[in-house]
């Protein structure tokens, strides 16, 4: 129990360090994201608000590894984090974060056709991943990540995203870009 | 206009008053407003401050989340709409600065590091709030704030209400002074008042009193105090009144005094020079009114005065002057004469008036009064001398029998108060000692030997020295005194003779001069005898000397005293024979042993043949009689040898013996040689002997 409970403590010291340490530093792209998921958890409400927090990843795996080493067994709030790096199509469909790190349009709309509707606040990693329709885009700008949200598709699953989060986030529309 | 008021007025007073309790109300409120508005100001600020750094706080947990600085920033300028704050410094989780706000350049920016010292800080200008985002820190906010807002807040307060306070000072320094004006009004009105009373010393003077109800109160004590003054005034007017009745009227009587009386006189006399008119003055002295007074009191004499008064007022008309000059003695100013002998009836209706009896406590009184009266301008033209002169009149009718009034004539002169002056004194002198007794002897021719001594008065008086008897005894005479006197000196020489007899062997007499006064009174005979039987001297031993004014008694009166005398064996001696008023006719009626020749016929009587011839007739015609012959002022030898030419019988005089007021001392001397003369007396012949005394 102790022992548990110092690692978790040591973890999210050196998660939260994490934006810190980048910073003006060699960025490791992969933590960032990982750092901007979880931290993500604390701007937007599902529907159902109990039980663990499932994230699923699909994609390139070493950003799946990092994910999972950094967030799996963590808790965000009272729900504990579940990192799933091969989801099943039903993990899929239960999952409370999907993230997509595939550069493949096609798969990446297929990935959301099968989400769309089910509350899975989708997180992809380029500026097409949400033109396609994803949520939410932390999106390589120059040496920053820009956060991109689609508020509508986020809407439609009956997630509410933080306006806190929508104040520093660049919100996407459908056929049109809108600064925030 | 308004005048400025001077700095000790009342008005500025009172104004200065009314500024500095409204500039002190206003002070402490102000102060109180701005001292309470710092505190809770500045609690207010704390509290924005900790609210503004929620809000801020929370509104930049994203940026921190999501490592945004330039949104952070964006949130954190926010604090530009409050003024209050000058800087916010925004940190991560590992205590590096994020980033940060500067609301002006040149506030201390922050520190790259956030300092651990800040949260333990209570630096009331910083605020330190931790940044959580779901329960996690994600940051920490330090919002600095300054109070110079506040402060600048404060001086618009301060600058606002100051320029309140002058407006409010100036409008009660106004209104203050307005209103005082009023209050001080009537005070400048009773002020004024009381200046006006002061110069006028008018004190009816009253004062309407207005205003506040000290100032009716104040007016109502002034009222009080000038009704007191003017009560004050009026005493002390009537005392002045009174004390002025007092000193110009006479106290018992109410008749106007010496002092009126001088004033009117001068007055009066002032108007008869300018009108020409005569003028008289009636100076009145009652009759008798010291033995009343010395009998029955001085109550009763009193009560006598004032009834005299009344009985002269009455006589008097309205335009002459009655007064009371003190003691008995009254005057009245006749102004309004015609001819001076009205004075004369005047005088005689004031004696009539005093002619019937007066009636005091069951005494009948009956008073005369003596009447002097001088004459203006006849007399006198000033009122000290028309005064002496009436005065002189008075005593003039006293002189000639009392009740009458006499006018001043030049020929009476001054004797008259001379003589009064003299009687004063003489009413003391023999009680003091000052009567002595001297004895000049007498010898028969014949046989030479000392037959008695005259005893002669003589007064001491211890101012004026040795008085002569011609001058006393006339005084002694008029005031009557001379019956007191002669009592007097018969008793001391009745004592004194009586020594003389053990010591000469043979009866030596004592001669007395009796004044007709004396005589006459019916008490006489008794007294003689008395005088007698308490000396223990033999009656044959005196031999009283009469003058011939006794017949102006009446001689049977006269013989008949004499006869009583003559019973008890006293002898009679009929003194300065020849002088005055002589009736041959009556020396053989009455029983004198003795007749004396008046030294008058002694003077020449060695160069004047009528003088030898009168002594000798006057001898021979006593002896017809079978009367002795005394002849007295004997100087010389010469005049000696005529006389007992004559057959005179005795004589008496310088040649023979002066008066001594030791006849015992000189008695041996005086048996032993007799009528022998002593060699100095023949050489001192021609010394003149001083009128021999009584």
């Amino acid at each position: 129990m102790m022992g548990s409970r110092l690692r978790g403590t040591a973890l999210i010291a050196v998660f939260t360090l994490v934006p810190a340490v980048l910073l003006g530093q060699v960025r490791d792209e992969r933590a960032v994201r990982a750092a901007f998921v979880y931290n993500l958890t604390k701007y937007v409400e599902w529907p159902d608000s109990e039980g663990d927090m499932t994230i699923a990843y699909i994609g390139e795996p070493d950003g799946g590894a990092t994910l999972k080493q950094m967030l799996d067994g963590k808790n965000s709030g009272s729900r504990a984090i579940r990192v799933l790096l091969s989801p099943s199509d039903i993990d899929l469909e239960r999952c409370q974060i999907l993230y997509v790190a595939e550069p493949s349009t096609k798969k990446v709309h297929a990935l959301l056709e099968r989400v769309h509707g089910k509350g899975i606040l989708t997180v992809g990693d380029t500026d097409v991943f949400v033109r396609e329709g994803g949520m939410i885009g932390l999106v390589m700008v120059g040496e920053q990540i820009q956060i991109q949200v689609h508020l509508e598709a986020a809407q439609e699953a009956q997630l509410k995203i933080s306006s806190r989060l929508l104040n520093i986030a660049r919100l996407v529309r459908l056929g049109a870009e809108v600064k925030k | 206009m308004m005048r400025m008021p001077h700095t000790n007025s009342l008005v500025f007073r009172m104004t200065l008053a009314v500024v500095l309790a409204g500039s002190t109300a206003l002070a402490t409120l102000t102060a109180a407003i701005l001292v309470g508005d710092r505190i809770s100001s500045r609690s207010l600020l704390q509290q924005r401050l900790s609210s503004l750094a929620e809000v801020i706080g929370q509104n930049s947990t994203a940026a921190l989340n999501f490592d945004d600085a330039p949104a952070a920033v964006e949130v954190l300028d926010a604090l530009r709409a409050e003024h209050a704050v000058v800087s916010a410094c925004l940190y991560g989780t590992g205590g590096q600065l994020f980033a940060q706000y500067e609301r002006q350049r040149g506030n201390p920016p922050c520190p790259r590091e956030m300092q651990p010292a800040l949260q333990t800080s209570n630096d009331p200008t910083r605020v330190l709030r931790p940044v959580t985002r779901r329960g996690e820190l994600v940051g920490t906010l330090v919002l600095t704030s300054d109070f110079r807002d506040l402060e600048e807040r404060r001086k618009r307060v301060l600058t606002i209400s100051s320029l309140l306070a002058l407006i409010a000072l100036a409008v009660g320094g106004i209104s203050g002074a307005l209103l005082q004006r009023r209050v001080s009004r009537p005070i400048f009105e009773l002020a004024k008042a009381m200046n006006a009373v002061t110069a006028s010393t008018d004190f009816s003077v009253r004062v309407n009193p207005k205003g506040a109800n000290e100032i009716v109160q104040l007016g109502r004590g002034f009222n009080a105090m000038l009704a007191e003054l003017e009560r004050h005034q009026a005493a002390q007017k009537t005392a002045e009144e009174k004390l002025q009745y007092q000193a110009l009227n006479d106290a018992l009587t109410g008749l106007p005094n010496r002092r009126l009386l001088a004033d009117r006189l001068t007055q009066l006399l002032a108007r008869a020079t300018r009108e020409s008119r005569i003028l008289a003055l009636l100076y009145i002295d009652l009759d008798g009114f010291k033995l009343v007074n010395d009998s029955l009191g001085h109550s009763i004499g009193d009560l006598l005065l004032v009834q005299v008064a009344a009985r002269l007022q009455s006589r008097v008309r309205q335009s002459d002057t009655l007064a009371r000059l003190g003691g008995d003695e009254f005057t009245v100013v006749l102004s309004d004469l015609h001819q001076k002998d009205e004075a004369a009836l005047v005088a005689q209706s004031l004696l009539e008036a005093l002619a019937g009896p007066f009636v005091i406590e069951g005494h009948q009184l009956t008073i005369g009064a003596s009447i002097g009266i001088s004459i203006f301008p006849d007399n006198a033209k000033d009122a000290v001398t028309l005064t002496q002169q009436a005065d002189n009149a008075m005593y003039a009718s006293k002189r000639d029998g009392r009740n009458r009034a006499t006018y001043f004539t030049p020929e009476l002169g001054s004797l008259v108060r001379e003589r009064l002056t003299l009687e004063n004194q003489l009413r003391g002198a023999m009680r003091r000692g000052e009567i002595t007794v001297h004895y000049q002897p007498e010898f028969d021719i014949e046989t030479k030997r000392l037959v008695r001594f005259e005893a002669l008065a003589r007064w001491n008086h211890p101012t004026l020295g040795s008085i002569p008897p011609d001058k006393f005894i006339p005084v002694a005479e008029e005031s009557g005194l001379i019956v007191v006197l002669g009592a007097y000196v018969m008793e001391v020489a009745c004592t004194e003779a009586l020594r003389w007899q053990e010591i000469a062997g043979h009866g030596i007499q004592v001669a007395i001069n009796v004044s007709t006064l004396q005589f006459k009174r019916s008490e006489f005979v008794e007294e003689v005898a008395e005088i007698l039987q308490r000396t223990g001297l033999r009656p044959e031993l005196l031999q009283l000397e009469l003058t011939e004014t006794i017949m102006m008694t009446g001689i049977h009166r006269a013989s008949e005293t004499m006869r009583k005398l003559r019973e008890l064996g006293v002898g009679f001696a009929i003194d300065d024979f020849g002088t005055g008023y002589s009736c041959l006719s009556y020396l053989p009626t009455l029983p004198f042993d003795s007749l004396k020749i008046d030294r008058a016929f002694v003077k020449d009587l060695e160069q004047r043949p009528e003088s030898q011839a009168m002594v000798n007739s006057l001898v021979a015609l006593a002896h017809n009689l079978g009367i002795r012959v005394i002849v007295e002022g004997v100087e010389t030898v010469g005049q000696l040898d005529l006389i007992r030419s004559f057959g005179g019988n005795e004589v008496q005089g310088y040649l023979t013996g002066r008066p001594t007021p030791d006849p015992i001392g000189q008695l041996p001397k005086l048996l032993q040689r007799g009528i022998d003369v002593e060699e100095k007396h023949k050489i001192s012949i021609q010394v003149p002997e001083p009128r021999a005394v009584k």
